[in-house]
């Protein structure tokens, strides 16, 4: 039986999740980190010899971007890093089961200061970062710290997306193990008209709202054409405004891994500035997302050709082109929430 | 004449509000008390905060995020009919 099949079939029958659960987490949990992280390493390792489509297609949206600007060699490296990342987020949210202490010791936290002064002043905190390191971890490892975190995220992909993308299921149980560290249940982002009265009405309560901003479009109706990686990617400014509606403080958070593979940085920024408008606060969170994705690219999760389509980055056409060349089918793009 | 003079209805001041704030500006028509406003796109999620903020500004209300559902925001109708509900409430 192919493998895929079979890893079909332990999705219907609910046999991933129960071994993800009674097995994987416990075991993953109770190993020191040294090893943890190795494995995660080897996973890793193998999944980029063995699923090379992936690992060339990261390769090619990293060519796109950076251009000559970065050798081959380095784009081969920062590709594979990229599976390392990823596969190192699941020990990530794995160690922050329970009171979270594992992997509350291995992170270097800076500028918590500025949060415990947001709700100081009473009127919580939009903690804004993007889809960069191990951001769900660092978002539930200031939940397990004793601050009032509730994230906006889309957690629960609804069904037809499930099959278009094959990891629905094992999207929302990867991160079960941190759920609990966050204040209330996820906000929907994009789920209903009610999103921002709920972020709203989070804020009113003295609390941390936890948002991404580089979510493509799909996820937001208020999507606004910024400069982007060197090209013009739709963005949404969603978070600056409901911060300056609300008259809560707006505050860039990343949460990168550092030369070692089991140590996390998470730096809170001071609070941007809401003076003007929407759009300059707006562009001043996307100039920092990019400094960040520029200093260590294979850290930022959207490097997929559908994902940066559909940002506006990468040119439709050249993107299908892209898929047919490597035999690949380009399926249909998702639709905007209604 | 009675000499009384009655201010601008909560219909009024709603439309106004929106027509000012979400239709001005935009190639859309100003909105009637049954236009639909999130059909139409005039209101999205942002759009709606702010309208909330607005409605409970004017009227002291507080509005729970769970009564920002589709029937009571559709048109400046329904916000109506709800915000008078809920004053009676």
């Amino acid at each position: 039986m192919p493998s895929n099949a079979i890893s079909r079939l332990g999705e219907a029958t609910g046999t991933n999740r129960f071994l993800y659960a009674k097995l994987i987490v416990p075991l993953v949990a109770a190993m020191p980190a040294w090893m943890a992280y190795g494995l995660a390493l080897a996973y890793a390792n193998i999944r980029v010899r063995s699923d090379r489509a992936s690992f060339e297609e990261v390769v090619a949206c990293l060519d796109f971007v950076f251009g000559p600007r970065m050798t081959p060699g380095a784009r081969n490296e920062t590709a594979r890093d990229y599976f390392r990342n990823r596969a190192c987020m699941r020990v990530d949210a794995i160690r922050l089961t329970g009171d979270g202490r594992r992997l509350i010791q291995s992170t270097t936290i800076r500028g918590e200061e500025h949060v415990r002064q947001a709700l100081k002043d009473g009127k919580g905190a939009l903690l804004c970062s993007a889809h960069y390191g191990s951001v769900r971890v660092g978002a539930a490892l200031l939940g397990a710290r004793g601050f009032p975190v509730t994230l906006v995220a889309i957690w629960s992909l609804p069904k037809d997306r499930d099959k278009d993308s094959g990891r629905g299921s094992m999207y929302q149980y990867a991160w079960k193990p941190i759920e609990h560290h966050f204040r209330r249940a996820n906000i929907m982002a994009a789920s209903s008209m009610a999103v921002a009265v709920e972020v709203a009405g989070v804020l009113r309560q003295n609390e941390l709202v936890f948002t991404l901003v580089d979510n493509p479009p799909l996820y937001s109706r208020r999507a606004v054409v910024q400069d982007f990686l060197g090209g013009k990617a739709a963005l949404t400014s969603g978070p600056t405004t409901m911060a300056k509606l609300a008259g809560a403080p707006l505050l860039m958070v990343f949460v990168r891994r550092t030369g070692k593979w089991g140590h996390l940085e998470l730096e809170i920024h001071p609070p941007i500035s809401l003076a003007g408008s929407d759009m300059v606060a707006a562009r001043e969170c996307v100039r920092q997302v990019e400094e960040a994705v520029r200093s260590d690219p294979s850290q930022w999760e959207l490097w997929r050709i559908r994902t940066l389509v559909s940002l506006g980055l990468y040119p439709e056409d050249r993107a299908r082109e892209y898929f047919r060349r490597v035999g690949r089918r380009w399926g249909r793009m998702f639709e905007p929430y209604p | 004449m009675s000499g009384v003079q009655e201010g601008p209805s909560m219909e009024q001041q709603i439309r106004e509000y929106i027509n000012q704030e979400f239709v001005a500006g935009q190639e859309i028509p100003q909105i009637k008390d049954d236009t639909e406003l999130i059909e139409s796109g005039i209101l999205d999620s942002l759009s709606i905060l702010r309208l909330v903020l607005f409605v409970e500004e004017r009227y002291s209300l507080k509005i729970a995020p769970g009564d920002v559902i589709r029937e009571n925001f559709e048109t400046v109708k329904a916000i109506c009919g709800y915000v008078r509900k809920r004053k009676t409430q």
